[in-house]
């Protein structure tokens, strides 16, 4: 039995992945620009309605996090340069090192932001298969005659359907070099390159195979795509969602 | 009746290396072929010419009378193949979906699809498992869903590249019974395995190949005797002057 990347589609029967996948693109759209726009306040109203689905939906957290791991390292690392360089009432001094208040303020308030932003993605690609992204992507290019919409569409779903396959890849290698004692070698460049290079490799040749498996059984951009219907449901999220973004930018 | 005619063929990589030399090759329907070789010995390269993955640099294949090259949709619906690493064919986010992505390819209205796809779940024993995330089946499921999703497709021929790799004894079986059951239906099998211990009791005819040629093509009582030679190991109750059982019993 394999185990599974988290960052990837999870079949299920809550809301959200009864949702009409137009509408969970367009939520987060809103939820973006709400996060970016918004303060401490909208930033709670936001992590109160993250937390509400996550209890709802009951995505794989532990597993997630651990996916999320260099993610959280890139957003700790915002945060000490914010603290550093932002000018502002001193927090704390040590010797030249100064920490400010406004620079705590800002740097939490960024990597909550982000946090929230990366947090509902991983929820939309938890509840969402790929097929049904690839159809929502074409319908709202439709419109747009000079966008190639089908090949756009495609490309998307594979990015999609390649994320849990590269993070797979990415796992598998990274254990086999630990079970070679990789963890000896201290020099990070040295590790990075150790694993991108046959990580790069594989992908490419899991790609190929892929593809081969694909065409065999007569993959084109034109096919059957998922039927979309937006119901009631849909609806009455929007109104909901348009009230709350609405309400977080003007406070 | 010939499903698939082979004239002539040879295909040449774009390295320069002869992975076909001269085929010549008639497969009747509803036939049972085991196909046999040392690695490197063409067998795979042989096969994605059936369903137009290769092309020929020389020669023609024709699959129900058409030319491949002419048509290679047609040639994909009428020749199923499954792989020899069944993850890298798992196309789907879940057991329905991954069964569901050929008739979509075929641009079936939904209704269709959905028929289709019960119909080959429930072939393959698989109905329970729609819903599940095909990743996590054992490597035996996992091969049953292939077949499903090339049941789906309602080919006449079923091309297996080493159906049985990495699969434990319980696995091995429940992809076996599958296949003869395929055969059985009326379906052409052809099977590449250089482990002809496991498929050898049901073929009818066994070809080997060595070096881009097809070096042997008969009964395999006739051929196993020499088959040593190009590096197929013959099966051990051969071996024992016994006869070969199939695994099934």
């Amino acid at each position: 039995m394999a185990e599974l990347t988290s960052v990837s589609f999870h079949p299920g029967t809550s809301v959200l992945h009864r949702l009409d996948v137009r509408f969970k693109i367009l939520f987060l759209i809103m939820i973006s620009f709400s996060s970016i726009g918004g303060g401490f306040i909208g930033l709670g109203l936001l992590s109160a309605l993250l937390t509400a689905v996550i209890l709802h939906s009951r995505p794989p957290l532990k597993s997630g996090f651990k996916e999320f791991r260099f993610f959280l390292i890139l957003l700790l690392l915002i945060l000490i340069a914010r603290m550093l360089t932002t000018p502002g009432a001193v927090l704390i001094e040590i010797n030249a090192i100064t920490i400010t208040r406004q620079g705590m303020l800002s740097g939490l308030l960024i990597c909550w932001r982000l946090l929230i932003i990366a947090m509902f993605g991983f929820l939309f690609l938890f509840s969402t298969p790929s097929g049904q992204i690839k159809a929502a992507v074409e319908w709202f290019l439709r419109p747009f005659g000079f966008i190639p919409a089908k090949h756009i569409a495609t490309m998307m779903g594979l990015i999609v359907r390649f994320i849990p396959v590269i993070l797979n890849q990415a796992k598998e290698t990274a254990e086999a070099q630990r079970a070679r004692c990789l963890e000896n070698r201290k020099n990070p460049l040295y590790r990075i390159t150790r694993l991108s290079i046959p990580l790069i490799r594989r992908t490419f040749e899991q790609a190929d195979r892929l593809i081969v498996a694909m065409e065999a059984r007569g993959y084109s951009e034109n096919r059957s795509d998922p039927t979309l219907n937006a119901n009631r449901i849909d609806w009455i999220a929007l109104l909901i969602l348009i009230g709350m973004s609405v309400w977080i930018m003007i406070i | 009746m010939d499903i698939i005619e082979i004239k002539n063929l040879s295909h040449r990589f774009s390295d320069g290396t002869l992975g076909l030399d001269q085929i010549n090759l008639r497969i009747e329907a509803g036939a049972f072929v085991v196909l046999a070789g040392a690695n490197g010995s063409g067998k795979t390269t042989l096969i994605r010419h059936l369903n137009g993955l290769l092309q020929p640099s020389v020669g023609c294949v024709k699959v129900d009378g058409v030319s491949v090259q002419k048509d290679p949709m047609r040639a994909r619906r009428l020749v199923g193949m499954m792989f020899q690493d069944a993850d890298s064919q798992i196309v789907g986010e879940t057991v329905y979906a991954d069964v569901a992505f050929g008739p979509e390819n075929l641009q079936l209205d939904q209704d269709q699809i959905r028929k289709r796809v019960a119909s080959a779940l429930k072939v393959v024993g698989m109905t329970a498992f729609a819903d599940q995330r095909p990743h996590l089946l054992s490597g035996g499921e996992k091969r049953r869903l292939s077949i499903a999703g090339i049941l789906v497709m309602e080919p006449k021929v079923i091309v297996c590249d080493e159906p049985f790799t990495s699969l434990d004894y319980p696995g091995v079986r429940q992809v076996l019974k599958q296949i003869v059951a395929l055969h059985q239906a009326g379906h052409t099998i052809v099977v590449i395995t250089h482990d002809l211990e496991k498929v050898l009791a049901h073929c009818d005819r066994l070809i080997i190949m060595q070096k881009g040629k097809i070096v042997r093509d008969g009964l395999p009582g006739e051929i196993v005797a020499d088959m040593e030679t190009f590096g197929v190991r013959a099966p051990c109750a051969f071996q024992l002057g016994m006869e070969v059982r199939s695994w099934l019993n």
